[in-house]
């Protein structure tokens, strides 16, 4: 018999893939090839960081590494910097989210969202180590402020039209582990 | 309940770590290797993109249609500027068609005079865009020409009117052409009527600015701008754009291509290339004493990163 609780995780561990890929696809559209003046957010790391904190088995790391490894090869960034970089903050993000059941949202943004400026800022000093050319500082404070701009859009489209929501005491299998 | 996951807890969280250590370890390492042998990884990244892509194909063509459609749609509101607007260009337009037309003419004559033959050696193929790369700090675009039908790494890439980019990256299906707007960009180019050799360095912004090598009085904002052919890495003399001069004075240059809307490009056969394969490859040994003339003769667009 299958565990209905295991085929929804796999479900939704599928819908995480299947998002994580369109906000790459629709990075990629040739919409405008001309230089924006405003670098876009960082959609995956918004999505990524609220089904860490709201369902963390939904998200498992290697699907969280696969997806941020495409991601790099198809965005023509150094291969394997920011995948690392940014497996740190989901981890700890992880370990957050498991010892306290209850982050009020705007806690829950502002962790995020300081998380995502550390991580910025180690990316960019690893770039300046390594003698990478790295976008200016401007240009980077630009791409957080959107980021921000864009993580409660994605955490509304996340509860509200995917239904990630923290687990309930409805969803705690027999052997009370979140399902 | 709360007691059975914290003992879950403290089995797994042990050898979860050290499992986690070890992906970013080897997520690293990843990075150093891309970091030592850029031409092997970046050839990896082009074969993966190939081999993903194509397979999109069919997606991206109608999303990309739909999109430009709505913009397309928002840009009737301001119909009556643009007519306005294009009434002007037109009657400017008339009088360059009579300038046009005589210069025409008298080219034909020369040519005639002097039985000319345009260089046969420059032929082109044309390429559809696919994409562009995605990443807010890097200018790229993927074409559907590769490898297959004869690209090479370093083709110059014009649309057109104008110098585009350069090729970098080529799979079997599927090219890049790093646009002359990345900020990897660098490409030697001449302004006429002075003749100065400059290098156009691309800063993320749509009009790029020059480095001149010698001479800044000789040269005005509306001097056209062509590639100079040094280094080999592109032929000469294709336009580039005009000279125009930034709100700090420094001298910028005004693109001929139309970057807003780049659906299709030609990609010019230059069989001269030279291939690059290893890091540091790009400048060929006997292109040593043309670079003391500039800083840097050819692009470094393999260098590169977000």
């Amino acid at each position: 018999m299958v565990d209905p609780a295991a085929t929804r995780r796999l479900m939704f561990r599928g819908l995480f893939v299947a998002l994580c890929a369109c906000i790459i696809f629709i990075n990629m559209l040739p919409l405008t090839t001309e230089p924006r003046r405003v670098p876009g957010p960082d959609l995956l790391f918004c999505m990524t960081a609220i089904w860490i904190m709201r369902r963390p088995r939904w998200a498992p790391v290697g699907l969280i590494v696969l997806v941020h490894l495409i991601a790099d090869l198809f965005f023509l960034r150094p291969v394997g910097l920011w995948p690392a970089i940014s497996l740190l903050g989901y981890e700890y993000l992880r370990r957050k989210s498991t010892a306290t059941t209850e982050i009020p949202p705007l806690v829950e943004f502002g962790m995020a969202m300081i998380l995502f400026v550390g991580l910025v800022a180690l990316n960019a000093a690893v770039h300046l180590l390594f003698g990478i050319p790295h976008p200016s500082f401007g240009a980077s404070a630009l791409h957080v402020i959107m980021t921000a701009v864009a993580y409660p859009l994605v955490m509304a489209f996340s509860v509200y039209v995917t239904r990630v929501r923290r687990a309930r005491p409805s969803d705690f299998d027999g052997s009370g582990l979140i399902s | 309940m709360a007691r059975d996951r914290h003992t879950q807890d403290e089995y797994t969280r042990p050898v979860r770590r050290v499992l986690i250590g070890v992906l970013v370890v080897v997520l690293l390492a990843v990075f150093v290797v891309w970091r030592i042998d850029n031409p092997r990884v970046e050839r990896l990244r082009s074969a993966a993109i190939d081999k993903i892509l194509p397979s999109f194909e069919w997606a991206l063509v109608p999303a990309t249609r739909v999109t430009r459609m709505v913009e397309d749609f928002q840009s009737y509101t301001r119909i009556y500027e643009q007519n306005q607007e294009l009434r002007r260009e037109l009657q400017q337009m008339k009088s360059w068609q009579e300038a046009a037309i005589q210069l025409g003419q008298e080219n034909a004559r020369l040519l005639d005079l002097n039985k000319v033959r345009l260089n046969a050696q420059l032929t082109f193929v044309t390429g559809v865009v696919l994409t562009d790369n995605g990443s807010p700090f890097r200018r790229s675009v993927l074409l559907n020409v590769g490898a297959r039908d004869g690209i090479r790494d370093g083709w110059a890439t014009m649309d057109g009117l104008g110098l585009v980019g350069r090729i970098s990256g080529v799979g079997e299906q599927t090219s890049r052409v790093i646009l002359l707007t990345d900020s990897n960009s660098r490409v030697p180019v001449r302004i006429q009527p002075s003749g100065q050799n400059a290098l156009l360095i691309g800063d993320n912004t749509l009009a790029p600015p020059v480095d001149i090598a010698d001479n800044l009085e000789d040269v005005r904002p509306g001097d056209r701008v062509v590639t100079s052919g040094d280094g080999k890495v592109f032929p000469a003399d294709i336009l580039v754009g005009q000279i125009a001069q930034g709100p700090n004075g420094r001298l910028r240059v005004k693109l001929a291509a139309d970057y807003g809307r780049l659906e299709f490009l030609r990609v010019l056969r230059n069989p001269e290339a030279p291939a690059i394969s290893s890091s540091g490859g790009l400048v060929s040994p006997d292109e040593i004493p043309l670079s003391e003339a500039l800083t840097e003769p050819v692009e470094d667009a393999e260098a590169s990163d977000g």
